[in-house]
């Protein structure tokens, strides 16, 4: 799949069965509208970033967000409205500093979320926040978030991981781990005759890639 | 060649292997035979300077003291370990690994297309498909296709010492003759010195060894050509251990 590169300079955008691959945010704040099938890769976020996602009915959304934070607070809002569907994939390198709030509003009736961040340490410290809520009078939702942080250095990370739900017809699923580099791993790429250090970064960009589905995105992760 | 005099390992003040001693020459293969638990795996892990060990002794390589050598080091130096369970590491693919393990060793000769060329080739008589080569290493692999991952590696990485621990587990029978068949090749073109562990007849009957070792209570207690495997394919270990007994009697 061909993706166009766009560079988004407005406060609102509008996507509607197209593929694009965002390479700059130039605003702290945007708001995405989505409309039958989008798949997006987001490369970057502004440090400190607001940005909320309407989902519209029917609205199939795969993102993947590839950010590299540096005293960062980003903020993800995401309204998800009748029989939408949503696939978002963050992952990150850390240092300094940071903050990640993603927070899903199911408003409607059947829809499903899934939701998968993962967070690689480079000396710095991450205070993730993912909330999932699910309204009242609500039914047949399905919602999934994991989170994943991979520590270096032993810094601080604090995972919030939250599921407001507010009635009985829904499926909801959060998991959240941190933990450090594998060292089977570690010793099997030593044992091919690959550098401590650069087995390290190794394992670690496989750790972010994993989780992007856009071969655009796996690219950048270098 | 290599020399392991007098090796006491241990975990968490459990002795695993005490004074064990084995040398293994140039272009020799030998086979380390024993009962489950006997501390096999653990020399293959040792050999490449796994520091979860605590260990005594000496372990001298091409006159190198590998106690001296990281991980890195001694996989620099020629040696290699296919393991039965080879690690998984998704999101990085193996012409990634192996082409910093290529340049780290100081062996990029190759440019891209050379090195693709190669890869293809192996592909090719290892019987699995090029898509391999852009594979993450041993991710979503069956058994039998992580082990021909390996040897992928292997022959892309040549090395001069090869350690093979249980590298028949989890194999078919075609899987098995494709594998030992491999070896055997990789053998026949660059001499290296083998170390098998297995327990395994058909493996040994492709791949016929120079030695037979047994190892028991933390050491070597017997040793023998391939007439000893077969011994111990026949009447087990205790059996062939027992013969020792008797001889000595």
């Amino acid at each position: 799949m061909i993706m166009n590169r766009i560079i988004v300079e407005q406060k609102e955008l509008k996507l509607n069965d197209q593929d694009v691959i965002i390479e700059k945010i130039l605003k702290e704040n945007l708001i995405l509208h989505i409309y039958g099938k989008v798949n997006c890769g987001v490369l970057n976020l502004p440090k400190v970033s607001n940005i909320e996602i309407y989902l519209h009915d029917k609205a199939i959304f795969n993102i993947d967000l590839f950010v590299q934070l540096d005293n960062s607070n980003n903020k993800i809002n995401i309204y998800s409205a009748f029989q939408s569907n949503l696939n978002l994939s963050y992952a990150c390198n850390y240092k300094n500093e940071n903050i990640l709030e993603i927070k899903n509003h199911i408003t409607d009736n059947e829809t499903k979320t899934n939701i998968l961040v993962k967070a690689v340490e480079n000396k710095g410290t991450i205070e993730i926040k993912a909330e999932g809520l699910v309204l009242k009078n609500t039914y047949s939702n399905i919602f999934n978030e994991s989170i994943k942080v991979l520590v270096n250095y032993n810094n601080s990370v604090k995972i919030k991981p939250n599921l407001i739900i507010n009635n009985n017809e829904v499926i909801a699923n959060h998991n959240a781990t941190i933990s450090n580099i594998s060292e089977k791993d570690l010793f099997y790429l030593m044992s091919k005759g690959i550098k401590e250090e650069m087995a390290i970064q190794l394992i670690k960009l496989g750790f972010l890639r994993e989780v992007l589905n856009l071969d655009e995105l796996r690219a950048e992760v270098k | 060649m290599l020399c392991i005099k007098n090796l006491t390992v241990k975990v968490l003040d459990k002795f695993i292997l005490k004074n064990f001693n084995l040398e293994i020459n140039e272009g020799e293969i030998h086979v380390l035979m024993g009962p489950n638990g006997a501390g096999k795996s653990t020399i293959s892990r040792v050999l490449m300077r796994d520091d979860t060990y605590d260990v005594k002794g000496i372990i001298v390589y091409n006159d190198k003291n590998l106690f001296e050598m990281s991980t890195t080091d001694v996989a620099r130096e020629g040696l290699f370990l296919i393991n039965q369970n080879p690690s998984e590491i998704a999101g990085v693919t193996n012409a990634e690994m192996l082409r910093t393990s290529l340049v780290d060793m100081g062996k990029n000769e190759l440019n891209i297309l050379e090195f693709n060329r190669k890869m293809k080739e192996i592909c090719s008589n290892l019987n699995i498909p090029d898509s391999f080569i852009h594979r993450d290493i041993n991710y979503n692999m069956s058994g039998g296709e992580k082990k021909k991952n390996e040897l992928l590696h292997l022959w892309m990485l040549e090395p001069k010492f090869i350690i093979l621990d249980e590298i028949d587990s989890g194999l078919d029978v075609d899987a098995l003759k494709l594998v030992a068949n491999s070896i055997l090749d990789y053998y026949q073109k660059f001499k290296p010195s083998i170390l098998i562990i297995t327990h395994q007849k058909c493996l040994l009957d492709i791949i016929k060894p120079d030695y037979v070792h047994i190892l028991d209570n933390k050491k070597i207690i017997k040793s023998g050509d391939y007439q000893l495997a077969l011994e111990i394919f026949k009447n087990g270990f205790r059996a062939s251990i027992m013969s020792e007994s008797d001889d000595n009697e």
